[in-house]
């Protein structure tokens, strides 16, 4: 069986790639047919190729407002992995502690971000700080909720095989806890990565000097559709790029998930 | 008088108004091979963790000290993140033993084990019998005096269930440890065990106790008189303490 399956699995990885680039260009000569046809003026609907070719003009100045944006999701992201992983391992390590915090948890949760991110301006001002916290802030809670819930769902056979080698709590997590829960972590980590660039946009719309939302907030106020466009591009490349390298660590610190997947 | 390196005396476990044991008594001595034989379910996995001090017990007394005991659990629990060298290694690396002298013990035990050339393998790429094997090692490894053995052999086929207990039979032999296995298979029983203290059903209690003596025969001929006898020794107990 085995030999078989791996030339037709790297087959079909091709294939999907194909249909993946194949179904993006068929949206593309839509959407710049459409354009063409019923003659769309540039402020209302710009077509791809003046979207790319504000991209291109834009080039230094969206790089310049890109590595603002770039640094703080990824401050934020990194922020949130610090605290979702040391609130899971509290909440998994006391009983009393994941009651007091968990709850609070959902609530701050449920505050809608555009409601918050104002008070975080005014408490840390308008630079890089208030926006690696804004990112922080809705991206701690699905890392935590993932590795939380992993490590309750930790195999009691394998706890108890460690207790009879007198495993201490560190040794413990290491072998046991946090391998296990690895893949959970990641999928918690695969959606704070889609919220990160997202946290930080809506930060920089708020107020600052830098950074794309900046940029956005200018193109609308001088009515350039072609580069808010520009800008949803930069957007969706960057969060595809941190979402992907999310998911290739993942693969790496954990090979075996990836295996189970395909078996 | 031989040194016993573990007595049970009058053990009960209920949970609630669940009785699981009932009034237990037996000892293991020094070095001795003992198997427990029971219907599956009985609670032969209750009494395990009992004497490991991972449940507490109702009323009895324990004595003998388990602190350095190996266990094997039913269905092994090998880490699927952890090669075969870093499943045996592990209780070995949580004692802090040094990487090069723990690797070095296990390397050379490995084809004892018939599991040279497979330290870098992940389990899912092992047979099921080979899974149990890096199991049994990782079991012995720390050089524990006692060894807990929880249905060794329960998940794998006839045919390689036999060949394994035969090798099992010869490791123990070798290897001069006190072994307490859980078993509800009566041939598995008579291979590996010098004494088989036979269990009831929920709650168990005990039934019997017989020791195997197979004579100048060879433990691992099944076809032999002495193991067919003992077998049948041990079938006839069942059957007329049995009840239902």
């Amino acid at each position: 069986m085995k030999p078989e399956t791996v030339p037709s699995s790297s087959f079909r990885r091709l294939f999907r790639s194909l249909l993946w680039v194949l179904s993006l260009l068929i949206f593309l000569l839509l959407w710049q047919g459409i354009t063409s046809l019923f003659n769309l003026p540039t402020w209302l609907l710009p077509s791809p190729i003046v979207t790319l070719s504000a991209v291109i003009n834009d080039a230094p100045l969206l790089a310049h407002h890109l590595t603002a944006t770039a640094l703080a999701a990824a401050w934020g992201l990194g922020l949130a992995i610090l605290l979702g992983l040391t609130l899971a391992m509290l909440m998994n390590g006391s009983k009393v502690f994941s009651d007091l915090i968990y709850p609070h948890l959902i609530l701050l949760q449920a505050v809608p971000l555009i409601a918050v991110a104002p008070i975080i301006i005014i408490w840390f001002g308008l630079d890089l700080l208030s926006k690696v916290v804004i990112v922080a802030f809705i991206c701690t809670f699905p890392i935590c909720v993932s590795t939380y819930e992993g490590f309750r769902t930790v195999d009691s056979g394998f706890r108890e095989l460690l207790d009879t080698f007198h495993a201490s709590r560190w040794q413990r997590y290491r072998h046991l806890h946090i391998p296990a829960t690895l893949p959970g972590i990641f999928a918690g980590l695969k959606i704070a990565a889609t919220y990160s660039v997202m946290g930080a946009v809506i930060g920089e719309w708020l107020g600052g000097s830098r950074g794309i939302g900046i940029y956005m907030v200018r193109a609308l106020q001088s009515f350039r559709t072609d580069r808010l466009f520009a800008a949803i591009v930069i957007v969706m490349v960057m969060s595809f790029a941190i979402f992907k390298g999310v998911d290739l660590l993942g693969a790496y610190l954990a090979p075996w998930s990836k295996r189970r997947h395909d078996e | 008088m031989v040194s016993m390196i573990l007595e049970v005396e009058g053990l009960w476990k209920e949970y609630g108004s669940l009785h699981v044991l009932r009034d237990l008594s037996f000892s293991v001595a020094r070095g001795e091979s003992v198997a427990l034989l029971g219907p599956s379910g009985c609670g032969k996995t209750t009494l395990f963790r009992i004497l490991l001090r991972k449940e507490g017990y109702t009323r009895g007394t324990i004595r003998g000290t388990f602190d350095a005991a190996g266990y094997l659990p039913q269905g092994g629990c090998l880490f699927p993140w952890k090669t075969v060298m870093e499943n045996v290694e592990l209780p070995l690396q949580i004692q802090r033993v040094d990487r090069a002298i723990r690797r070095d013990r296990i390397e050379a035990q490995l084809s004892t084990f018939g599991l040279a050339g497979f330290s870098d393998t992940y389990p899912h790429e092992l047979s099921g019998g080979m899974k149990q094997r890096v199991a049994l090692l990782r079991t012995i490894i720390t050089g524990a005096p006692i060894l807990f053995l929880d249905e060794p052999f329960g998940a794998l086929d006839t045919i390689t269930r036999h060949r394994l207990q035969i090798w099992l039979a010869e490791i123990i032999a070798d290897l001069d440890r006190t072994t307490l296995f859980v078993t509800h298979d009566i041939e598995e029983a008579v291979l590996l065990a010098q004494r088989v203290i036979i269990l009831t059903e929920r709650p168990a209690g005990i039934l019997g106790e017989q020791k195997i003596d197979l004579g100048t025969d060879k433990r691992t001929n099944r076809m032999s008189r002495a193991f067919m006898h003992a077998k049948e020794t041990l079938l006839t107990m069942i059957e007329e303490g049995g009840g239902s």
